[in-house]
């Protein structure tokens, strides 16, 4: 094999591994999340996450929350000072207790790894949800009273 | 005797309705009267005026910053929906517009109850309001939701909706003289630029252009 034809199959294999990368089915989860979060998230933090000013704080970029700390905030939402990049933010984020386990996975998907580019992490399952939900009940007790007593 | 033609021009229209070379719409019931000389007189419903507390805490008259264009919008520092969005969009135009002594920005609380003069200045502090050119008002409820109804938007408490109010998420754009010549989604980007746009040329239109406005009599709480 001459050296056009070498390079001929390597490009052949390169482009048949592409191929089957790019037709491999995706799981839906953070396609699913990038809905749920223009509906539910984006009217505050962003299209981009970014946050508004020092009302509202990102959830990407430096000091962006834990996976934890996301996934409770979704559900319970959040009250209480928070400092994001040197900046303290004080307004209370509703709880959104209509959000299923498998939504807030979703969501959490999309904002961690599309939302935060983060090519290292791996998509969350349904599995997790109720590891990481039962964390936050205990961490933030006084959280959930509060999203429960407040009308949103 | 003359005759009096009442048409109603322009509702539901907006700014995009226009080209650059035209004129902004008035938006609202315009009137035409013709008088024994054969002199043809036009006017147009102009926003009510309205005495509310400011920011910080001061007794604010419309009187008082007679004269400017106005951007204004229906909002409440609690709203869990999309007036954060409505908030960063008049940011935008204040960057836009900064010092720009003939434009005056106006937030309507429609949550007097819980957006007091404190609320609001903190609220305005954290968005990075500069207060000099946007000023936010709160009021007795039931005059912000008839205020919101006179500048062709909506407001209005409802237990059953996130944060306990419905409110539209326009961005009124009203002239020198109190005319509203353009409502715009204020949660669309795209919608605010070509407010911006509209808002330059309002500004270099002669003041006394169009038809004359008609004051709204409203009623307690109104100049």
């Amino acid at each position: 094999m001459n050296k056009w034809g070498l390079l001929a199959l390597m490009a052949g294999i390169v482009l048949a591994v592409l191929g089957i990368l790019w037709m491999r089915p995706a799981s839906g989860s953070i396609a699913r999340g990038e809905k749920l979060y223009a509906a539910h998230c984006a009217n505050c933090h962003g299209e981009q996450g970014e946050g508004l000013a020092q009302l509202i704080p990102p959830i990407q970029g430096p000091g962006a929350s834990s996976d934890a700390d996301l996934i409770c905030a979704i559900r319970y939402g959040k009250k209480g000072k928070l400092e994001v990049g040197g900046i303290v933010y004080d307004e209370v984020m509703p709880a959104n207790f209509e959000l299923d386990e498998g939504e807030i996975r979703d969501l959490a998907n999309f904002v961690r790894i599309k939302l935060r580019k983060c090519r290292d992490c791996k998509e969350l399952g349904l599995a997790d949800m109720p590891v990481f939900l039962a964390k936050c009940t205990l961490a933030q007790p006084l959280l959930l009273s509060d999203s429960a007593q407040t009308q949103y | 005797m003359g005759f009096l033609l009442v048409v109603l021009a322009f509702m539901g229209c907006k700014g995009e309705a226009t080209s650059s070379s035209k004129p902004l719409p008035f938006l609202g019931e315009i009137s035409w009267s013709t008088a024994a000389d054969g002199r043809v007189d036009s006017s147009v419903q102009a926003l009510p005026n309205w005495r509310l507390v400011n920011q910080d805490g001061d007794s604010l008259g419309s009187q008082g910053i007679s004269g400017k264009v106005r951007v204004s919008d229906f909002f409440f520092t609690t709203c869990p929906t999309i007036c954060p969005r409505m908030s960063g969009q008049m940011l935008r135009i204040q960057q836009k517009f900064k010092g720009n002594d003939g434009l005056i920005l106006l937030s309507y609380s429609i949550d007097p109850s819980h957006d007091t003069a404190e609320v609001l200045k903190s609220y305005a502090e954290k968005l990075g309001a500069d207060t000099r050119q946007w000023q936010f008002l709160t009021g007795a409820a039931s005059l912000i939701f008839e205020l919101a109804a006179a500048h062709g938007s909506f407001a209005e408490a409802d237990a059953n909706a996130p944060g306990g109010f419905v409110h539209s998420g326009a961005l009124i754009l009203s002239d020198r003289q109190n005319r509203v010549r353009g409502l715009y989604d204020g949660t669309n980007p795209q919608e605010v630029d070509k407010l911006m746009e509209d808002l330059g040329r309002l500004l270099a239109e002669p003041a006394d252009f169009g038809p004359r406005p008609l004051q709204l009599e409203m009623g307690i709480g109104y100049e």
